[in-house]
């Protein structure tokens, strides 16, 4: 039985055969079977013997240093190096910690051991692609379009949101194939959240995840929140855009994928009371959008999101003062301060009921508004039914 | 100062035919600015147009060839009866500016844009022969707020109510357009609104406060802007003087660009400082002299602004040559360089450039064939091209016509002496 008890406990065998970036030796442990860690297993030779004597591994160890820097890397590479270079070395270092801790908890029994080799490979993946996410922000050379969405940049956040969504609110998904493939589309889901949009990076998530044409979804998002400063860029820059009918239009154009939350600010600032409750649909703007640009209205259904903030209430004055629609108060927050910002963890289900085709209809149909608030309804009565058969599915709100 | 085209014709008959009529004598207001003067320089060059005449109450900028340049005010009554005594058919308005030289005062710039406009459509309307009227307004008066689309159509309108003079003036103006449009129904008038013109012979607030070494922005913002390259901007002018297009434009490189990405490209150090810093240290670098007139762009460089090109491409007819990143490219890429190109040498070219160019206008036997090949911008590369150009044609004039070499140095003293 190969577990790490029976491999001979020197470095030299544990420790993982991988360069980092600046050609320094990563100092990570290398997997189980492997002579390379998580990060760096693409970089192991085809054909290394298993059983190797020594002084081969040495050879070989050395020979790798030489191939990759062109010189002797291990001593003084941090002559050249930038700031930017000890930032991913520091990475690397907390990566390895933090890998030694993982083994730690997955040799205690307690928890299973594939499980958390999985986390601990994703969370090092996320903390690196962070780093390099602002890195490459930083040193400028970046691609955007006309709204300000910078793609390789929101790719290496994705990452970060692949914790949250496999490990923390563990999301089921349903009827991906509804999401069209190519050409415009319009994602209508219910709203919650307390005024954080998780339920629209888990919809994104899950689509880049799991589609078979990994797409970009644009969240249309409130006003209020596109005026904070740096919160504003960095949404920006990951695809989002204000919500309002011009944008959803000129984002068609492009035959993007948009998300709306017709919902709005009421679906955000339900009480926990009226959780799963879907709210008045506004007056169906994105069905007027839908018919003049014939892109399809696919409904969402998202369990699971209208849980992690429990809102018992508004906190009266502050709102007023930062100019905020509302601020809500939680059975953590604001009593924990920043800490009880945490959302909790529930058990999350989304599912991309069937898309309704509005190409039926003729472009000029927006302009009747008897049709436009009966297919608003029609989306509103859709996500809701859904809602409530997929809470009735599960047992529990956390497992 | 300008002598007389000998060649002018005079065929007035034709100036009150139906519409869309042809334009054929302007008058440019501005031409001591970027704008005006270049449009002047590419109008004379095209004989189609039997007369162009400038008007500014600064001095004329560069040389011109045989537009008429006359120094006056255009907010004194007197211009009607300039535009009634020169017959002109188009008035092209682009002396509406965002900032204020440095010894020129705000009150005289919201007044020249302000009256100065008002003064001037009231001189249009109460001409017979005015048929066009061309207006440089710019997309400040879109405002900027973080509720703006992030590409206004020419229907919308601000979001927030405008704060600064520059887009509180364009309003107005704007307004004075309408009415006058609604006064005079046999006249086109045509307003663009420009986007901020950048490039290498423009020289405005916004392109310095872009290209200066170190570039204080808004803390935790980092806005979206358009521009339109300099030379696009003159060539959308002069579209809009030889088309006929009565309505509103929006002209603007298509796309956008962030300051942030933008400043990595020119190579600038960006400083962000949190909003009540701004403000002043904005203040302390225009009274240094390093930019001026900062809050004009204190809201759009927060929020940043984009304009839809849509109608300028599809309906106008525009294509600009330069989209916003392409501009923007080639002005950082200028502004990086800029210190190997800058010096006493191209001025001196610029110099000669300008003499060669209005002796040419003077010398009927060297006619259009040349003047298409100049270029109205002057970078080492162009200024060496078309010295060459000059070089070879005169020589084979002298060559193929058998002129004299007296001839043609008694042509030059006699349009010299003059």
């Amino acid at each position: 039985m190969p577990t790490s008890t029976d491999i001979p406990t020197e470095r030299s065998v544990t420790t993982c055969l991988g360069q980092t970036r600046n050609g320094a030796r990563c100092r990570r442990r290398a997997l189980e079977g492997s002579k390379f860690c998580a990060l760096h297993a693409d970089q192991a030779p085809p054909d290394l013997p298993r059983d190797i004597d020594r002084d081969e591994l040495d050879d070989a160890i050395a020979g790798f240093g030489h191939e990759g820097a062109g010189g002797d890397a291990r001593d003084d590479g941090s002559a050249n190096n930038g700031p930017l270079d000890e930032l991913m070395e520091f990475a690397d270092y907390v990566g390895d910690n933090v890998s030694k801790l993982t083994d730690a908890v997955a040799n205690s029994g307690l928890v299973d051991k594939s499980l958390v080799e999985r986390f601990s490979h994703d969370f090092i993946l996320a903390l690196t692609s962070l780093v390099a996410a602002f890195t490459e922000r930083a040193s400028g050379d970046y691609e955007e379009d006309e709204f300000g969405f910078d793609q390789s940049f929101t790719e290496k956040l994705m990452p970060m949101a692949n914790l949250l969504y496999k490990y923390y609110w563990r999301v089921d998904v349903d009827g991906i194939e509804n999401v069209p493939a190519t050409g415009g589309g319009i994602l209508v889901s219910n709203h919650a959240g307390a005024g954080m949009p998780f339920d629209g990076v888990m919809i994104k998530t899950a689509i880049l995840n799991l589609h078979s044409n990994p797409r970009h979804v644009r969240l249309l998002v409130l006003d209020w929140l596109m005026g904070l400063p740096w919160l504003a860029d960095l949404m920006k820059q990951t695809g989002q855009v204000l919500a309002c009918s011009p944008n959803a239009y000129e984002l068609l154009k492009r035959e993007q994928l948009i998300a709306v939350f017709p919902e709005g600010v009421r679906g955000m600032a339900k009480p926990f009371s009226q959780r799963y409750q879907l709210q008045r649909f506004g007056r169906g703007g994105f069905v007027r959008i839908a018919l003049r640009t014939q892109a399809p209205i696919v409904p969402v259904a998202v369990v699971g999101s209208e849980e992690i903030y429990p809102k018992l209430g508004n906190i009266p004055v502050i709102n007023k003062l930062i100019g905020a629609p509302f601020v809500p108060m939680t059975p953590l927050f604001p009593w924990l301060g920043l800490a009880g910002a945490i959302p909790l963890p529930s058990k999350w289900h989304i599912e991309f009921c069937d898309p309704i085709d509005v190409s039926q209809y003729p472009p000029e149909a927006a302009d009747d508004r008897a049709l436009v608030l009966e297919l608003s309804e029609q989306v509103r009565s859709t996500i809701q039914e859904r809602l409530k058969e997929n809470l009735l599915k599960r047992k529990t709100p956390f497992w | 100062m300008n002598p007389p085209r000998p060649t002018s014709r005079s065929s007035r008959d034709d100036q009150l035919s139906v519409a869309p009529p042809r334009s054929k004598r302007v008058l440019i207001t501005g031409v001591g600015r970027f704008w005006g003067a270049n449009l002047a320089r590419q109008l004379e060059r095209d004989h189609s147009f039997d007369f162009v005449c400038g008007v500014d109450s600064r001095d004329p900028l560069g040389e011109f060839g045989r537009t008429e340049v006359v120094k006056g005010d255009i907010r004194n009554p007197a211009i009607s009866r300039l535009i009634n005594v020169t017959r002109v058919d188009t008035v092209v308005h682009t002396q509406v500016f965002g900032a204020n030289r440095p010894g020129e005062s705000t009150r005289l710039l919201h007044d020249m844009n302000v009256i100065g406009t008002m003064n001037l459509l009231a001189a249009c309307a109460a001409s017979p022969f005015v048929r066009k009227v061309v207006i440089r307004s710019s997309t400040a008066i879109y405002g900027a707020s973080p509720r703006d689309p992030a590409f206004f159509t020419e229907d919308m309108e601000a979001k927030s109510s405008l704060r600064d003079t520059f887009s509180r003036d364009i309003a107005e103006v704007e307004t004075y357009a309408r009415d006058f449009a609604e006064r005079a129904p046999h006249a086109a008038v045509t307003i663009l609104r420009f986007a901020n013109s950048i490039g290498e012979n423009v020289d405005t607030a916004f392109t310095k406060y872009l290209s200066s070494q170190v570039v204080p922005t808004h803390a935790g913002y980092n806005p979206r802007l358009q521009f339109i390259h300099d030379t696009d901007a003159v060539d959308a002018l002069a579209h809009a003087v030889r088309t006929w297009y009565p309505g509103t434009v929006n002209v603007a490189g298509p796309g956008a660009m962030t300051l942030s990405k933008f400043l990595k490209l020119a190579g600038r150090v960006q400083v962000p400082l949190i909003p009540p810093a701004l403000g002043p240290a904005l203040h302390m670098l225009e009274r240094a002299g390093v930019l001026y007139a900062q809050s004009r762009y204190d809201r759009a460089l927060k929020f940043g602004r984009g304009v839809s090109t849509d109608r300028m491409i599809n309906d106008f007819g525009f294509v600009p040559e330069y989209t916003t990143p392409e501009a923007a490219e080639k002005f950082a890429a200028y502004i990086r360089t800029r210190r190997y190109h800058e010096g006493n040498d191209v001025h001196l070219d610029r110099e000669l450039l300008d003499y060669v160019q209005k002796k040419m206008h003077q010398m009927p036997s060297l006619d259009a064939g040349l003047f298409g090949r100049i270029a109205p911008r002057f970078d080492a590369d162009s200024v060496a091209r078309a010295a060459d150009t000059f070089t070879a044609a005169s020589t084979r004039v002298r060559g193929d016509a058998g002129l004299d070499d007296e001839d043609l140095t008694a042509s030059y003293d006699d349009e010299s002496d003059s």
